[in-house]
């Protein structure tokens, strides 16, 4: 086919899935280019969706429109809410899922979207015209004519695996590397950098003493991650929980001498937060276990997944090491696990749109990005394929900001701070985390997604609906006071201290101990129609909870939003010569030029730019 | 759009007037060539090395010696501005400096705006903001304590010590963040109660640094004593009996004194800055409204509080006498119980009073005769000696910019205490730190941004 389109998406695992579904819903003619069309949606790591701060990026993505919330609720065989035990800002979902039913599905919802055509091929080179994307061309030479590529290579481009000192190439198990691409966008002025990821052996259920394992069950009540899902009903199975000890220490130190990583044969820079075994004995060589969780792939596999065993570690040391595992003792190893290294372009280079500096309507999205995980690349999809579309139908493009959401947050450190291992998402990225919460990711965003035309009409009523019963709940409880004898009795029995006076509810359900379903139960607050329908509406009384109850801090971030907004708004020319401006460091001009950032605030999250040099742009901007 | 740093500006660096030497200082790429052209010395400055001295003569255009000099080199970067620097001693005195200047300004030298060459240090990145502040109080500085609290400023210590601070505050978040983001990894996290302890401590440094800045402005801006009290209390003659001086006007009328007064004396070499407040009292007139308004504002900016009280007419307890009015705990009160000379038997005195949490003094005298009032000045020397001003230990904050920062951080490290006392969850403690670590990152103007998470993976085995 020598064609036309009007994006194409190259690659389709989680990033590319999101962003070519985007651009076909938005009306576009959209290609999604992938080497296997079995392998659509692939789970290539842990067949688990979600998790601390992931768990929040699946829920916004779901609200502007995604698809990674909805596969993962039509697949999941184990939820669980994590963080339970904390506050609202950091609770998370986290779903297991079936491995081959989660790319069955999402394979299913690709080829079903009217407007989507799946392609089989290799993209071979892109063709670009004085900075501007004019198509591409495949490996079989046929081209297509295009305004608009997302390139979402996960670990293919120049893919090596690593098993002890054995090497193959490929960027998954089974699959063949990606050749050549990343010299073509070298010599298009791009830098490039490469990266290291693991995976752990893979084990033989039926061979595992799952006895001497501590049993993980499933939350009771699953929320799902999408909101326009209300409940789960797939059967859920549970998980288990082992330790590794002093013994399978050692034996994994007898192998150093042949690990790729010790010798200096991986070159790439793995992630800290995620590391291999092997990292974590070497590092942290006073703790004497660690944790393991072993994650069966699906209901009708004998396929665990060993959580927490990433390594490249010869596959004989792999092997006496997991027999000294309790329950592990006579297991059966299906695969070894490995390590993959793999190019990257280093995302200074990416706009906020994830548009390419260089190259006009080229976008980049996932682990070409230098991000690790399922969740991070999807959310990079939705926004590359959201982006590549508004360029299409010259549209405004969407840009999320730190305060709008997870998303905003990682773009914007991907950006500015740039990485040199792995950029995985956790909570504490988010400097307004306590308003960016994983149960409103719909008011924040839903609108959004509804004005791309990614949200149906009826979710967007639903939440408007949500919306007024939580405010018209918030009105009653800042409005109304109960006396101590109305009260007391539900205070005494949660061990809270009676009031001695007429106090007004909110007062009351700011006491950590008192829920709003505590006051659900007082006759007169039951009485009341605003208050009465959120017997059946968790989302809305979760919701009026959290906010009556950290009102304060709440408004504290708001303000903390608006010093930050001020600084967002101080705006840098485009095309402004850092360069020029003699005073600032040699560091700092050399970052600021790389990056070229589009206000002030943003100048001051790159790294290597000192206060004084943000000083310096201040007196240079306002001449 | 360019800032205009690349020129090369010029000034004379040491005081205006009559003195043995003077310092003429270049700065920027062209000072070298600059000074070369006036310059005569047995080698050109253009071929020396950095930090040497050149004994020469300097001219004038028509080659007509200006004045015997030396004239020290600094090649950039390491000079005060981070620039190439000159910087030529003449002989004293009006004329020749002006005559050197002249020379260098005609030689292409461009006149150094105010504060020029400190702005050009701390945009060549030579010194933070805390050390730019620094220079501008050292110059400005009038006593040698205050000299060397602003020299303690500019090396560093002030940014050294929150640092220190910052640091542990740093660590503690990250434990936080541990417990937040690392939930699944099964490592065991801090205690409440260590938690709690710690910031307390933070707090406790924190505060004993803020405390300092009371001590620290002392130096710099004097100690600002304010008279109070009731209309006709006598308010007006203290002032003056302090003052020896008769610029108020002391009526007997009840609210004379509408607008509020101001003088600065010096008791045993420290500055006070006294100032006369209209009566307390309820007032109808406007002018006379607005007159306590200000001195309810100057009340609750003064170091000292006198309240003054008529013996003639009331003999009120320090409780009553206090109750309309706000002491803080960095605040001094004292009551002047004015008028012995009308109260037969009664003569100067001075002893404690105490009321509720507040200790203070309690003065008898005469302001209208004179009796008594050195008990006064006595009690105020003694005051600044009692409040630290001599001690050579801490961290001394002088700048007002760093006292906000510190009380701020120390309000949300407060905030971090409440939160962990009623219960609430580590998110929330650790939004009240980061608050806190944001504060505190504005004294040296550093930004706090991954500092966080890169001390979690530093100390930690996280991530499965």
């Amino acid at each position: 086919m020598n064609g036309r389109a009007d994006v194409v998406v190259v690659g389709a695992g989680h990033a590319g899935i999101e962003a070519a579904l985007a651009a076909a819903r938005m009306g576009c003619k959209t290609v999604l280019l992938t080497m296997d069309a079995n392998a659509i949606g692939r789970m290539s790591c842990n067949p688990a969706i979600g998790g601390t701060a992931k768990g929040h990026l699946v829920r916004e993505i779901d609200a502007l429109g995604g698809e990674m919330g909805k596969i993962a609720d039509a697949t999941g065989i184990h939820f669980r809410m994590l963080n339970k035990s904390k506050g609202p800002a950091v609770w998370s979902p986290r779903s297991q899922n079936d491995r081959e039913w989660y790319s069955r599905e999402a394979r299913y919802r690709v080829i079903r979207q009217p407007g989507l055509e799946v392609l089989e091929g290799s993209l071979e080179g892109i063709v670009v015209s004085k900075g501007v994307l004019e198509g591409l061309v495949l490996s079989d030479g046929r081209k297509i004519a295009t305004a608009s590529l997302v390139l979402c290579s996960g670990t293919f481009l120049n893919a090596v695996m690593h098993t002890g000192l054995r090497m193959t190439e490929g960027g998954r198990f089974g699959e063949p590397a990606s050749h050549g691409l990343t010299e073509q966008f070298m010599q298009l002025g791009f830098r490039t950098g490469r990266l290291k990821t693991g995976t752990p052996p893979r084990l033989s259920l039926k061979s595992i003493d799952l006895s001497e394992t501590e049993v993980q069950p499933s939350d009771r009540d699953p929320a799902p991650f999408s909101y326009q899902n209300s409940r789960i009903e797939n059967r859920q199975i549970p998980m288990y929980l082992t330790y590794t000890n002093r013994e399978t220490h050692e034996i994994l130190r007898s192998g150093f001498d042949r690990s790729p990583m010790f010798t200096g044969r991986i070159k790439g820079i793995g992630p800290r937060y995620c590391p291999s075994i092997e990292d974590k004995i070497n590092r942290f060589a006073e703790r004497d276990r660690h944790q393991i969780f072993l994650e069966p792939e699906g209901y009708e596999t004998d396929i665990v997944y060993m959580n927490g065993f990433s390594t490249s570690l010869p596959e004989d040391v792999q092997r006496a090491a997991l027999a000294t595992v309790p329950g592990l003792r006579n297991c059966r190893m299906l695969r070894p696990g490995y390590a993959v290294e793999y190019d990257f372009f280093p995302p200074f280079q990416i706009e906020h749109t994830l548009e390419t500096k260089l190259v006009r309507g080229l976008f980049f999205a996932g682990q070409i990005n230098g991000t690790s995980g399922y969740e991070e690349a999807a959310a990079q999809g939705l926004i590359a394929g959201i982006n590549a579309a508004l360029r299409v139908q010259r549209r405004d493009p969407l840009v999320l900001r730190r305060d709008d959401a997870y998303i905003g947050v990682m773009i914007d450190d991907l950006i500015n701070k740039g990485t040199e291992e792995p950029y995985r998402m956790f909570t504490s990225r988010a400097e307004y985390r306590l308003l960016l919460r994983q149960d409103n990711a719909d008011s924040r965003l839903m609108r959004r997604g509804h004005a791309l035309g990614l949200i149906p009409d009826t979710a967007l009523r639903r939440l408007e609906e949500k919306e007024r019963r939580v405010v018209e709940a918030r009105k009653y409880l800042e409005s109304e006071r109960v006396s101590p004898g109305e009260v007391n009795g539900a205070l005494r029995s949660v061990g809270s201290e009676p009031v001695t006076e007429g106090v007004m509810l909110s007062q009351i359900l700011k006491r950590s101990e008192v829920t709003v379903e505590l006051l659900l139960a007082l006759p007169r607050v039951a009485c009341d129609e605003r208050m009465r329908i959120l017997t059946d509406d968790r989302e809305a009384r979760e919701r009026v909870q959290i906010e009556v109850k950290y009102d304060g801090y709440l408004r504290r971030q708001e303000e903390q939003i608006r010093q930050f907004a001020g600084g967002e708004q101080m705006e840098i020319p485009h095309g402004f010569d850092f360069l020029s401006v003699k005073s600032l460091s040699t560091e700092g001009k050399e970052k600021l030029q790389r990056v070229k950032p589009r206000s002030l605030g943003q100048a001051s999250r790159i790294s290597g730019v000192t206060p004084a040099d943000i000083s310096v742009l201040m007196i240079a901007l306002s001449r | 759009m360019k800032i205009h740093t690349s020129d090369t500006i010029a000034a004379v660096a040491t005081p205006r007037g009559e003195g043995a030497i003077a310092v003429v200082r270049l700065s920027g790429a062209d000072s070298v060539a600059i000074a070369d052209t006036v310059f005569r010395g047995r080698r050109p400055l253009g071929t020396a090395a950095s930090h040497t001295l050149h004994h020469g003569m300097l001219v004038g255009p028509e080659g007509n010696p200006v004045d015997e000099v030396v004239a020290a080199l600094y090649r950039a970067p390491h000079s005060y501005t981070g620039e190439d620097v000159v910087e030529i001693s003449c002989h004293g005195g009006l004329f020749v400096t002006d005559a050197v200047l002249g020379v260098l300004l005609g030689a292409g030298a461009r006149q150094a705006a105010p504060g020029e060459f400190t702005r050009r240090a701390f945009l060549n990145g030579r010194m933070d903001l805390s050390q730019a502040e620094a220079v501008a109080a050292l110059i400005a500085s009038g006593s040698s304590r205050a000299h060397r609290a602003s020299l303690d400023q500019l090396n560093g210590r002030l940014a050294g010590a929150v640092g220190e601070i910052r640091d542990a505050m740093i660590a503690l978040c990250a434990l936080l963040e541990i417990d937040l983001d690392f939930s699944e990894e099964g490592i065991a996290v801090i205690a409440r109660g260590d938690i709690e302890r710690k910031v307390l401590s933070a707090k406790t440094r924190l505060e004993a640094m803020a405390d300092t800045f009371r001590t620290g402005r002392l130096y710099r801006d004097g100690v600002s004593v304010v008279i109070a009290g009731k209309p006709n209390a006598g308010k007006s003659s203290l002032f003056n009996a302090l003052l020896k001086d008769a610029r108020a006007i002391v009526t007997p009328v009840p609210g004379t004194t509408r607008d509020y007064l101001e003088e600065s004396i010096t008791f045993s070499g420290v500055l006070f800055r006294l100032t006369d407040t209209a009566g307390l009292r309820e007032a109808r007139d406007p002018v006379e409204q607005e007159g306590i308004l200000q001195s309810r504002k100057s009340i609750e900016r003064a170091d000292v509080i006198l309240l003054v009280d008529d013996l003639t007419t009331s003999n009120a307890s320090p409780d009553e006498l206090l109750s309309d009015m706000t002491v803080s705990p960095h605040q001094t009160a004292m009551i002047i119980r004015n008028k012995i000379d009308l109260v037969p038997g009664a003569s100067p005195l001075s002893r404690a009073f105490r009321s509720g949490d507040l200790e203070g003094r309690e003065v008898l005298l005469s302001a209208a005769t004179g009796e008594g009032v050195h008990l006064v000045t006595e009690e105020l020397t003694g005051l600044v000696a009692q409040s630290g001003m001599d001690t050579h230990e801490s961290v001394q904050i002088t700048g007002r910019r760093h006292w906000e920062s510190l009380t701020r951080s120390i309000a949300s490290l407060e905030a971090g205490l409440q939160s962990l006392r009623q219960g609430a969850t580590n998110e929330f403690v650790a939004f009240d730190l980061r608050e806190s670590l944001t504060a505190l990152g504005e004294i040296t103007g550093e930004v706090t941004s991954d500092e966080v998470l890169n001390s979690v993976f530093s100390a930690f085995c996280v991530g499965k």
